[in-house]
């Protein structure tokens, strides 16, 4: 084509184009502009400025000394005075640096005259002296005559250049003085500005600061015109704040490990900002009149001070001329308040600063959103949703799957990086995030860890709690060799937890299968609090909802159920179950294999474990031929109690420790035992254990002496039935047992009296059958009806046609309804999962049946089968807008209650379930497990299968009424609810890097764990454990009370200072103070409040100082522990319900006093456990956990013993050392090795040598005198067993046969007699000098201090105490000879000091050694401290010094024992 | 208008004072009799400890009731309180001080004697163990009188000088022979009594008007509960209060 200058395009339409498109790129730049400027957060920060600004217009005025004026003013004026003197005193001079500067030249003038004049003073003098001199040596004569005249002439000039010395002299003075004086009176007047602008600073800084602050956050002009549009492109005032954590970074899905950029604080601008509480802020709309007047005078006081030119920092006209408000929405205020516990967060001192954890770490959502809505905040209720929704457009946004968390959630962000849980327990016991903590708990209680995995870890990585089911056989059924094989994975550690429920091994002793079947269909229909889950009458399978053909068949599967329990527990006790006979047939299959020499590798293995599975399966012995006690000992049943003698069993029930534990609505009213003595009321609220209220319908199922039998044996030795059951073996004899039985048996259980289940027919069981075996591996769908009318044919049962392990074996042969209900029983429970809390014979390796938790938390909403529950609920429930009273969160919102007969549901949870999310999902899952299966046609093995468990079981309140009761219980099972909820969705399984992760140091580690092992067991069921924290403000009544305690008494050992008791570890300066303590038992009355220390309180406030030792019982008015902070002591519920049950029964011993207490009340409890770890040794505890024995003669009941693996124990020990380690530093406690430096040869030398000097010669030569009796008798003993070792000797010489035995003998008779002889020529001569010199060495101060311990006349000790042989009519302490081994020595010195410091009651022992009084000098010289330090000396030696022969022989100059 | 307040509190408290300082004087005597069935035969203790010396002097009687032959109460405490409770009693000028700066509670043979004590706040109580064996001591009166357990050697004694007036009673017991109690009161008026062996006792110099009388023993209240009953005492007159004590249960 040729060239041409025509364009290829029409050049109009082209500038039409270019024309169009400048247009529209400049429309885009200003759109692009626009959108910018208006970006919401920018309106954010504007407000921000205005609520800053009118915030510390509050703070000004609050700091504003109104009511102080007088002074204030006072105080300007004295500043102003003093200035002015200062002034004055300058303006003395007219010019004062050309005066200074003449004083200068004058003074140095002077001075120079001076010296010039006192030089020619001087040489005159020194003329004078040559005149006098010549003048002497003169020959009297003329020449004499002049020579005089000459030295009068010196003598004149000289006075008369003296007076002129001493008027310039004066001069200099003169000069001198002018200028000090000047200078002292400026000095002075600048002194006095410097005070009255102090005393001025004083009453005005905190105003002037907060003044300036105020004068900064205005919005000033510079600011408006950076934030115009453009402009605000470059130094915008607005910014956005962002938090980069490279660490801790988050899980797009398919997106792993991205960075984390949190913006949250560019609207959140007050987060860190302790002046910005919400309170605060919400009230910044009100500019009340009177706020406004002060305000001005505030703003004119500043202008009059800055006007007068004094120094502010600051210009007041920058402040805003008059108060302004900033009305906020609530909203708003949410939006601006700061963060609470700015102690535990965001704050860059708290353990959790925003620059290192961010805070979608734990509120997630989307944290680079500047924007509310994509921010994904979360509302916490209805209330605030419809708020939002008004306020700030809010819409749930469907796409993000990680929404915020609302409020009520977000403690299950903290399982991220604090996976043992009860690390956040404080050490203290305070609880950090208790609604996890509850969820934890529960879960832990509740056993969901049977069904549904929780695992701590992740490839070798913690992820969170780990909640596994321990590994069966238990570790410690294991051979060591097994143990080390089992804990040396990893990445696989075995798992803690026991099951939940009993073992159903032995269950056909226990009850009838007809008890068990109503049971099954309705546990809290027969114990209303109990734990077991409802599988039954449930929204899929009532016989209301189900189709026709499947009425039938919840009965027929729990006949099944019961029938299938009942046919192994048999077979089980008979030595004949199915897991014996089928490792004992593969016994014998292998080891006739091996006999053959045909074993493969595999089969040798598999040998042995089969034998060591036969090994760990001991073949029980039915009750009906043995019942054995705690050790294993056969006893006798003893015989059944007469209705009189029966009584005698309630006391023991209650008073033994059961109600620790259980309780019983018996002991709930007062009774009489069989004397007709009055057994008081106890009512526990223990849910440990199973509430024993109906017990009697259920044991023996009917079968009154089988179920005795079970019962007695249970109590006796309960690892018969349940070798892993938690309760313990209480030490009961037989007898007693026997009572607590009979009067558990006869108590009345007729109100629990359901109908039976009823049976079903062949054919229903057909039916049933006809579900599993349709599916059954292996089975032809065309065979089962064939199958269904005659059974299994044998050969069909063989391998390869069918397992030997099928659960259709059960078919075999001719089909009995038996044989239907065995398979269909043993069906159900695979498919039900009831061995997740029970162990159940043919069971032993199945695997839980729910769904794993370990990262539900963050399981994608898009795979949660939502199906019709939306409907269900609309359906069933009744949705109420609020579960909590606005106002009172404690109590239930008005609407919160049963409507039409429809419980109440909140609509956070509806409409988070309509939403399709996460927390709607569990929520109904937790309420009514079943409800997805709602108008859906399912098989009947495929419904859905979780039960229905009741978290919370509240008791009804004297005095409420019926409605108020059932909308306190919903309220608090959901409360109860929301706590599971909150920790499963904690559980996301996230690998936070390692720095992240709480990692406690030892000793908190120590107390984490064995936090555990102690809620394991329910220790604090009977023992105190650890002290509340109550927080008190110090207001002048409670400084009084404080100080009322605060007096020293001068029987203490001050010397004893550095325990944490005697002498408080911080000194409490605040407007508050913690005291640690307990509660008494009865509170003083209604206007105050009584507690008993546990540690010392000090209180430095200038005006009041105090402190009051441990053991004081401080009582303080009642609003001043009202609204503060409050943690309730751990433990002791079991003592102190025994206080007034002990108190009816003995009332002149045990009686109360005004406080509720009693000391031999509290004696005759559980010991409390504050301080265990600094009071006993910890090999000691060990052993003693292991295996308790009985040592404080005055309690009523023993510890019993539970079984408590090594670990178990060795955390407890390490427990009580970690807390009291950390908790009392000043003590210097070590763990797990002790070391005792009262057990070394060189201290007893030591002590024995300043001991010896102490009593000086004539005393120590009266106490080896009184000592010569005593060895007399020592050395006899010796002789008189080298004597028998002689005669030993001689009968084996003359018993040997053989020669070379015969020669040994021999030698050994030689040497005996030499012993002999030599101890023989000792007797004779009288000769004790060995004994003379090692008791100087090493025995004086051991054998004088044990005196104090055994002395007869003043009885310190043997009055209570076992001493050795030495037994006291009524013991009533520990005996004295194992101290040595059971207490710490420091412990020992203290408590003899005064026990009353370290008890949490009343100690009954008494002071024994007053620092003020020396006493017993005839025993033990020495103070009352050296005296206490020796009793520990001696006691921590007892076996050693208690065979010294001043000991032994109690050589005494005065008092000891005979 | 503030001076004038003051002017009238003035003139009030003048009034008091002068109505307190020309206080009449009259006397409060009764007997405290047994309610229960003639005569009274109390519980035996059970002692299972230091028999020889305890029981040297019989059996020892519980003293929950101290009933004597003829129906009279011993041991029990007899108080004035004001009517409104509020101030403070007049006290008569001659009882300004206590007579004794001493009390004594002594531990012969397995008991405290005396079984109930009343004393002033300023009095030391000399707890005393005239015994040969040892006892301890063990005190404690709820808030105001904490307590303390200390140890009494045989022939030895402690004093107990921080004792304040209470409405607490403070009790007094031994742990090493636990069946020994005693009941100690403080007030801070002189107006107090315990009755004798036969029941009677009787309050001198106790101001003219209405007041309260409040009486207690072991086993708690007796008639009128913690506030009393209300009495009259006429000027240089006597009044009586006989009341009975009933068994608890």
């Amino acid at each position: 084509m040729a060239a041409t200058d025509k364009h290829y395009r029409s050049q109009k339409a082209l500038d039409v184009v270019f024309g169009v498109s400048c247009v529209l790129l400049l429309v885009t730049t200003f759109w692009m502009l626009y959108d910018d400027h208006v970006k919401p957060y920018k309106e954010v920060q504007r407000d921000f400025r205005d609520v800053e600004a009118a915030l510390y217009q509050r703070v000004l005025l609050d700091k504003y000394p109104a009511e102080k004026m007088d002074d204030v003013t006072a105080a300007r004026q004295a500043v102003a005075d003093a200035r002015k003197t200062l002034d004055e005193a300058k303006a003395k001079l007219s010019q004062p640096e050309a005066w200074f500067k003449q004083k200068g030249l004058e003074k140095a003038r002077l001075e120079a005259e001076y010296q010039d004049k006192k030089a020619n003073f001087d040489s005159f003098g020194s003329l004078l002296n040559i005149a006098i001199d010549d003048r002497d040596a003169a020959a009297p004569g003329p020449k004499k005559d002049s020579l005089a005249k000459e030295a009068e002439k010196r003598k004149t000039e000289i006075a008369a250049l003296d007076v002129e010395l001493q008027g310039l002299q004066k001069k200099i003075a003169e000069n001198e003085y002018a200028t000090a004086s000047v200078l002292a009176d400026q000095k002075k007047a600048e002194e006095d500005v410097g005070r009255a602008e102090d005393a001025f600073k004083k009453l005005t800084n905190e105003f002037d600061r907060a003044a300036k602050t105020a004068a900064q956050k205005r919005w000033k002009f510079g600011d408006w015109f950076r934030s115009l549009p453009i402009i605000d492109g470059f130094a915008s005032a607005y910014r956005i704040q962002q938090v980069t954590l490279n660490d801790l970074t988050i899980d797009y899905g398919g997106f792993k490990d991205v960075p984390r950029y949190d913006r949250c604080t560019t609207c959140h601008l007050g987060i860190d900002r302790p002046s910005f509480d919400a309170a605060s802020l919400a009230k910044l709309g009100d500019t009340p009149d009177e706020a406004k007047t002060k305000y001005k005078d505030a703003v004119a006081f500043l202008k009059d001070r800055a006007k007068n030119k004094e120094a502010l920092g600051f210009d007041p006209d920058d402040l805003p001329g008059d108060l302004r408000g900033a009305k906020l929405s609530s909203s708003q205020v949410k939006e601006y308040c700061a963060h609470p516990r700015l102690d535990l967060f965001v704050d860059a001192n708290s353990a959790h600063p925003v620059e290192k954890f961010g805070c979608t770490t734990c509120h997630a959502g989307q944290g680079s959103a500047t924007e509310f809505v994509l921010a994904t905040h979360t509302p916490n209720d209805a209330a605030q949703a419809r708020t939002w929704t008004k306020e700030k457009g809010w819409r749930s946004l469907h796409d993000w799957e990680f929404p915020m968390l609302p409020n009520r959630f977000v403690e299950s962000s903290c399982l991220k990086c604090h996976h043992q849980v009860t690390d956040l327990v404080r050490s203290g016991s305070k609880e950090e995030a208790p609604k996890l903590l509850k969820g934890y708990n529960l879960v832990r209680e509740n056993g969901c860890f049977g069904c549904h995995e929780i695992a701590g870890t992740k490839g070798g990585r913690s992820i969170g709690p780990d909640m596994r089911l321990e590994p069966s056989p238990a570790l410690e059924q294991l051979t060591p060799d097994e143990r080390a094989k089992v804990l040396s994975d990893p990445t696989n550690p075995p798992g803690t937890l026991r099951k939940v429920g009993p073992s159903l091994r032995r269950l056909a002793e226990k009850t009838s299968e007809e008890w068990t079947r109503k049971w099954i269909e309705s546990p809290r229909g027969f114990r209303p609090d109990t734990r077991m889950p409802h599988f039954y009458n449930l929204s899929t399978n009532s016989p209301d909802v189900l189709p026709e053909e499947q009425k039938n068949l919840p009965a027929a599967e729990m006949h099944a159920i019961a029938f299938y329990l009942f046919a192994e527990s048999r077979d089980y006790l008979k030595g004949a179950d199915k897991y014996r006979l089928a490792n004992e047939a593969r016994l014998k299959e292998l080891e006739d294999k091996q006999k053959n020499n045909t074993t493969s590798e595999k089969e040798r293995k598999e040998l042995i474990e089969v034998q060591r599975r036969l090994e760990l399966a001991v073949k029980p012995t039915p009750l009906s031929q043995r019942v054995v006690d705690g050790d294993g000992k056969p006893v006798t049943l003893p015989a059944a109690a007469n209705d009189k003698a029966v009584l005698a069993g309630r006391r023991l029930f209650t008073e033994k420790g059961c109600l620790a534990c259980h309780s019983h609505r018996a002991t709930e009213k007062a009774g009489t035992d069989g004397d007709g003595k009055e057994i008081a009321a106890v009512v526990g609220e223990a849910h440990f254990g199973p509430n024993l209220s109906r017990i009697a319908a259920k044991i023996g199922g009917g079968n009154k002496d089988a179920g005795r039998r079970w019962l007695v044996q249970w109590i006796l030795n309960p690892n018969v039935h349940f070798p892993r059951t938690r309760m313990p073996i209480t030490h009961l004899t037989p007898e007693e047992a026997g009572l607590v039985a009979d009067w558990l048996l006869s108590q009345d259980a007729k109100d629990w009296n359901p109908d039976d289940v009823p049976a079903p027919t062949v054919d229903t069981l057909k039916d049933l059958a006809r579900v599993y075996l349709k599916k059954a591996p292996g089975v032809s769908p065309l065979e089962v009806d064939g199958v269904l009318e005659k059974g299994f044919a044998d050969e069909r049962t063989r391998a390869p046609l069918m397992a030997p392990d099928a659960d259709e074996q059960a078919l075999k042969g001719d089909l009995t309804p038996e044989k239907l209900k065995y398979y269909i029983g043993k069906k159900s429970i695979s498919r039900l999962g009831c061995f997740g809390c029970h162990e159940i014979p043919g069971f032993e390796f199945a695997k839980p049946v729910g769904t794993p938790l370990n990262d539900w938390g963050k399981k994608d909403p898009a795979r949660l089968a939502f199906e019709d529950a939306a409907a269900f609920v609309k359906d069933t429930y009744h949705v109420a807008e609020l579960r909590d009273d606005p106002k009172d969160p404690t109590k239930p919102a008005k609407e919160w209650e049963a409507k039409e007969g429809k419980r109440p549901y909140e609509k956070f949870f509806a409409d988070s379930l309509g939403h399709h999310q996460r927390d709607g999902f569990l929520h109904q899952k937790l309420m009514e497990p079943r409800s997805y299966d709602y108008h859906r046609e399912v098989k009947w093995d495929d419904r859905l299968r979780m039960p229905q468990f009741r978290f919370v079981h509240a008791k009804a309140r004297a005095g409420e009424s019926e409605e108020d009761f059932k909308a306190r219980e919903e309220k608090e099972e959901a409360e109860g609810r929301e706590a599971v909820m909150t920790f499963v969705l904690g559980l996301v399984a996230e690998p936070v890097a390692a720095k992240y992760v709480n990692n406690p140091a030892p000793d908190r580690a120590a107390e984490i764990k064995g936090r555990q092992v102690l809620d394991k067991f329910n220790c604090a069921g009977c023992h105190q454990v650890r002290a509340g924290l109550y927080d008190v403000k110090l207001t002048a009544d409670a400084l009084e009370a404080i100080q009322k305690r605060s007096k020293k008494d001068p029987a203490d050992f001050d010397i004893l200072r550095a325990h944490n008791s005697w002498g408080a570890t911080t000194t409490q300066t605040g407007e508050k103070a913690t005291l640690h303590g307990f509660p008494t038992a009865k509170q003083a009355g209604e206007e105050t409040y009584s507690l008993a220390l546990t540690e010392a309180l000090r209180v430095d406030r200038g005006d009041t100082q105090a402190e009051v030792r441990a053991g004081n019982i401080v009582t303080v008015p009642r609003e001043a522990v009202e609204n503060l902070d409050v943690t309730r002591p751990y433990g002791g519920t079991f003592a102190e319900l025994l206080l007034p049950y002990l108190a009816r029964k003995n009332a002149t011993i045990y009686n109360l006093d005004a406080l509720g207490e009693s000391d031999q009340g509290r004696a005759a409890g559980p010991p409390p456990l504050v301080r265990e770890g600094e009071r006993v040794q910890p090999d000691w505890l060990f052993r003693f956990l292991k295996e308790p024995h009985k040592i404080r003669p005055l309690t009523v009941l023993r510890m019993p013993r539970f079984n408590l693996s090594d670990e178990d124990a060795q955390a407890l020990v390490n427990y009580f050392a970690g807390a009291d380690r950390s908790s009392n530093p000043g003590i210097g406690l070590t763990y797990p090795y002790l070391n005792v430096p009262q057990r070394e040869e060189a201290y007893w030398r030591e002590r024995t040598k300043q001991y010896v000097d102490r009593l000086g010669k004539d005393k120590v030569e009266a106490r080896l005198k009184a000592m010569r009796p005593a060895w007399e008798r020592t050395l006899k003993d010796q002789l008189a067993e080298a004597e028998r070792q002689l005669e030993s000797a001689k009968s084996r010489v003359a018993s040997a046969k053989e020669d070379a035995v015969r020669q040994t003998a021999m030698t050994l008779e030689a040497e005996t007699k030499k012993t002999v002889d030599a101890l023989k020529a000792r007797v004779d001569k009288g000769d004790y000098e060995a004994y003379r010199h090692s008791y100087l060495e090493s025995e004086a101060y051991a054998t004088d201090a044990f005196r104090l311990l055994t002395d007869a006349s003043s009885q310190k000790c043997l009055k209570c105490h076992r001493v050795g042989n030495n037994i006291p009519d009524q013991e009533q302490g520990p005996p004295l000879e194992s101290v040595f081994e059971r207490r710490r020595p420091d412990w020992v010195q203290r408590w003899v000091a005064l026990p009353q410091r370290l008890l949490t009651y009343r100690s009954v022992m008494p002071q024994n050694f007053s620092n003020d009084k020396t006493e017993l000098q005839n025993l033990f010289e020495g103070d009352s401290f050296e005296q206490i330090s020796a009793l520990r000396d001696v006691l921590m030696n007892y076996p050693k010094v208690s065979e010294l022969p001043g000991v032994r022989y109690g050589a005494a100059p005065a008092g000891g024992n005979k | 208008m503030k001076s004038l307040w003051t002017l009238a509190a003035a003139a009030l408290t003048l009034a008091l004072g002068a109505s307190h300082a020309s206080a009449q004087w009259g006397t409060v005597k009764g007997r405290i009799t047994w309610g229960g069935a003639l005569p009274y035969a109390p519980d035996k203790v059970k002692v299972d400890k230091d028999q020889a010396h305890c029981l040297a002097k019989g059996e020892i009687a519980a003293e929950k009731y101290v009933v004597g032959k003829s129906g009279g109460v011993k041991d029990v405490f007899v108080w004035l309180t004001d009517a409104g409770d509020k101030a403070k009693l007049p006290i008569h000028p001659s009882l300004k001080e206590p007579k004794e700066k001493e009390v004594v509670m002594d531990q012969p043979c397995c008991k405290f004697e005396p079984h109930a004590l009343a004393l002033r706040e300023g009095q030391t109580l000399v707890g005393k163990n005239s015994s040969p064996i040892a006892h301890n001591m063990n005190w404690t009166g709820g808030n105001d009188n904490p307590g303390n357990n200390k140890l009494i050697p045989a022939g030895g004694e402690i004093k107990i000088d921080d004792l304040v007036a209470s409405p607490s009673v403070v009790s007094v017991s031994c742990n090493i022979h636990p069946w020994m109690k005693a009941w100690v009161r403080v007030f801070n008026h002189p107006y107090y009594a315990v009755t004798d062996a036969d029941g009677k006792f009787e309050i001198k110099n106790a101001p003219a008007g209405k007041y309260n009388v409040v009486i207690w023993q072991d086993m708690g209240w007796v008639n009128g509960g913690r506030t009393g009953q209300t009495i009259t005492i006429p000027d240089g007159g006597t009044v009586e209060v006989n009341e009975k004590v009933k068994p608890s249960e």
